[in-house]
């Protein structure tokens, strides 16, 4: 007696779908780690702060900013690896002449 | 279908990036490229004159004097954290209430946190030596800047703290700092650290004897300064044994021990700042990392040295073996009266360019006894069934059914045939015209149910083409032989493969559930204790798949269907009254067809990653020593099939593209599996020319 071969069910097969799904969830997990991981030791390694451009480049961006009665001011921060800019910030401009503030 | 297959292959992808970047950051965080020891200065570099400790002020390196510091002894260690010597080190220091510091490598602290921890816990100053013991002057800014920042991180991710000392490996003193040294020292400084030479080198780490190292620490009265020692890096015995005669004798000459903060004059806060809740996050985080990946690289290295044995006695014992089944065989006669009633099976699907010439290969055997054809055609859209009819052959039947997949066909064509043995053809293959009773003379043995012929590549003019036929004369005359005599032979091919009748109404024919029904069967057979043997001189010639993207559709159902069938017939290997043939089988399908292509990318990785990161020549030398070897095999294996050994020019590129096109196929499978996702039997086009060539087999 010779089986029915096209009755069969194939090996593995999932019609549900649901594994399927969870292999997804699975491979995104994983890539997702992968890259906080090396985000981490990339940051780890280097430091947040040497992320940050030099004072002086923070300087001559903030001297692209014009505002009429406003001018640019970095804030810096005094850090172990020296001063970084943490902000630039809109102040008053306090030599402009009355009537140029906008 | 195919965004689910291009998702798969990013997920592999994804994998093998992940894979590599583990490996460049385990190589980077804990070897050093290109920044070893350079030439090194006496006396003359531009620093000779400065003072042990240097600090970056208004644009320069500038000493750091503290006149208090004439009576002082400031003991530093280097090198460490070690689980061997740092804290026996840290014990004679404390019993003896002598302060130090201990300057760190940031891959041994990664390895070794609980050490710096306590050290900081009983008190010791630490300080930063670079994360690999790397030559700063030998690097490029951003690296020796990472070198210092990630060490940095890793100290205040242990402990705390971001100690503002540094000490740069292989410049014990100033006078042996170079011009290019002190350039890339000043960098480092112009980041805010200190840095901190000695005054007196033991030069422990030569292992001069302890009175050797004594002599060196202890320096006339009133002449105080810094003490360099290492508590790691290699055997530090000497150090340890030497270090409660050295703080004896010190304070015997009357000088006080410090920390180097007493001994610069400044506040211990000022080299020891504080780190922000976040800069010990992110090195909490950095640490476990790289511990993560440390012990995964380690588990890898592991894995990748028993795969290498494995593979080595493989080829060794496959070689021994296939070597004795040629011995036996040909002391077996060939019997030609030996000629029972044979049907031919031949499943077809959409073959209108082959068909004919297999058949007719097939009609014109010639095979002394009796014999039948059975074409099934499986639905075909083309020409196949009229042109069987056409060709008006005598042994020649043709059965037609609707398209129900190949073990269908072969199963309809088992129930039609007449003859207990049965022989089962691919339509795109022809036979040489004593194929038939080379392929039958071993049923003369009773305990044989299936016999495994000798697949040819007939069409081997593109590279791809013969890639394969190495592939194929390797496999066939070396791994098939050798499976003969450990009983464990996997697969007989669907190109050519002869059964017994019983065995195959034993297991009821072939099964539906895999995509390698080849496969399926034969560990079907073997599980029910046929015996399965391979006959070379039963050649039969194939179309290979003509171009990467064919082969690659026909690998990828090839694994997928090998996994099926390894999880089908799993239970051979362990359940109870399983017959040794079967599980013997399983094991070989699961070692050599999934498991060890899986460890293929891992093993030319780590290959890459000993030449980057290691010593390059073993590696190449192990390279070149496989090479010789596989080409030797397969100049063996050529021997035994009687072919032109011209071929073998492609053979390392050949074992190089195939571990790729293997691994990615398993890996493919068993996301597929995992998935439950179902892949159709994918048919090749077919080009057809397929001629059976001239080649004595021994």
């Amino acid at each position: 007696v010779w089986r029915v071969a096209e009755l069969e069910r194939p090996i593995f097969a999932d019609p549900s779908g649901r594994r399927a799904r969870l292999m997804s969830a699975v491979g995104l997990s994983m890539m997702m780690t992968t890259v906080a991981a090396i985000v981490i030791v990339v940051t780890g390694a280097i430091g947040f702060s040497d992320l940050q451009p030099p004072l002086r480049v923070t300087h001559a961006l903030a001297q692209t900013i014009h505002r009429p009665g406003w001018e640019a001011v970095v804030l810096e921060r005094e850090r172990p690896t020296g001063p970084r800019a943490i902000a630039v910030r809109l102040a008053p401009d306090t030599t402009a002449r009355s009537g140029d503030r906008g | 279908v195919r965004r689910h297959e291009l998702t798969r292959h990013l997920v592999i992808g994804a994998s093998l990036i992940g894979l590599v970047t583990l490996l460049l950051i385990q190589g980077f965080t804990t070897k050093t490229v290109g920044a070893e020891a350079g030439t090194s200065v006496t006396g003359s570099g531009p620093l000779a004159r400065l003072p042990a400790v240097l600090a970056y002020r208004r644009g320069k390196l500038v000493p750091i004097r503290n006149p208090a510091s004439r009576g002082m002894i400031a003991l530093t260690f280097d090198d460490g954290p070690s689980p061997l010597y740092t804290l026996r080190i840290a014990r004679i220091l404390l019993a003896a209430h002598a302060p130090a510091t201990f300057f760190e490598v940031g891959s041994m602290i990664v390895r070794w946190p609980e050490i710096t921890r306590q050290l900081r816990r009983d008190g010791f100053e630490l300080g930063n030596h670079t994360f690999t013991h790397a030559d700063l002057a030998a690097l490029p800014s951003w690296a020796s800047a990472a070198q210092i920042s990630a060490t940095d991180s890793a100290i205040a991710g242990v402990t705390g703290i971001r100690p503002r000392l540094v000490r740069p490996p292989y410049a014990s003193t100033t006078s042996a700092v170079s011009a290019s040294e002190a350039r890339a020292l000043g960098l480092i400084c112009r980041r805010g650290y200190d840095l901190v030479f000695s005054n007196y080198d033991t030069e422990d780490w030569t292992q001069p004897g302890v009175a050797s190292i004594v002599r060196n620490a202890v320096p006339p009265r009133g002449h105080g300064g810094i003490v360099l020692m290492h508590d790691a890096g290699g055997p530090r015995g000497q150090t340890v044994r030497a270090l409660p005669l050295i703080i004896r004798k010190l304070r015997a000459r009357g000088f006080r021990l410090v920390d180097l903060s007493t001994y610069m004059g400044v506040p211990r806060s000022t080299i020891e700042i504080p780190a922000s809740h976040w800069q010990q996050l992110r090195g909490a985080l950095l640490v476990w990392v790289l511990r993560v990946v440390n012990f995964i690289v380690s588990a890898l290295t592991l894995l990748v040295e028993g795969v290498t044995v494995i593979v080595g006695l493989r080829m060794a014992a496959g070689l021994g073996l296939a070597l004795i089944q040629r011995r036996r065989l040909r002391d077996t006669t060939h019997d030609p009266s030996f000629a029972p009633a044979v049907s031919i099976v031949v499943p077809a699907y959409n073959e209108a360019v082959g068909i004919a010439d297999c058949v007719r290969s097939l009609a014109s055997s010639s095979y002394r006894g009796e014999f039948e054809v059975i074409v099934v055609d499986d639905g075909s859209a083309d020409e196949t069934a009229a042109i069987v009819e056409g060709l008006g052959l005598e042994p020649v039947r043709l059965l037609r059914q609707a398209n129900a997949g190949k073990a269908a066909a072969l199963n309809g064509a088992l129930a039609a045939s007449r003859y207990e043995l049965v022989v089962t053809v691919d339509a795109d293959t022809v036979f040489e015209p004593d194929t038939l009773s080379c392929l039958v003379q071993r049923f003369r043995d009773p305990k044989v149910g299936v016999i495994s012929g000798n697949t040819k590549i007939g069409n081997r003019g593109s590279l791809v083409g013969r890639w394969q036929h190495i592939e194929y004369v390797m496999g066939f005359n070396l791994d098939r032989r050798a499976y003969e005599l450990l009983g464990a032979t996997p697969t007989v091919p669907g190109a050519i493969g002869a059964f017994r009748r019983v065995a195959l109404a034993d297991i009821g024919g072939v099964s539906g559930a895999t995509l390698a029904e080849d496969t399926d069967v034969t560990l079907e057979l073997a599980r029910a204790g046929w015996a399965v043997v391979y006959e070379p001189r039963a050649r039969a010639w194939t179309e290979a798949p003509g171009n990467l993207r064919a082969l690659h559709r026909q690998r990828t159902r090839w694994a997928y269907g090998t996994i099926q069938s390894a999880w089908k017939h799993r239970a051979a290997l362990w359940g109870r009254g399983e017959h040794a043939f079967g599980r013997r089988a399983v094991a070989v399908l699961l070692a050599f067809q999934i498991a060890l292509p899986l460890a293929a990318p891992l093993i030319d990785l780590f290959a890459i990653y000993s030449i980057v990161f290691l010593d390059p020549m073993p590696i190449l030398a192990f390279w070149l020593a496989f090479n010789l070897f596989q080409l030797t095999l397969a100049w063996i294996a050529f021997g035994l099939d009687g072919e032109s050994r011209r071929p073998l020019w492609a053979l390392p590129l050949q074992q190089l593209a195939w571990r790729q096109i293997t691994y990615f196929v398993v890996l493919d499978g068993i996301i597929l599996a995992l998935s439950g996702r179902q892949i159709g039997w994918r048919h090749l086009e077919r080009a057809g020319g397929v001629v059976a060539a001239d080649a004595p087999v021994s």
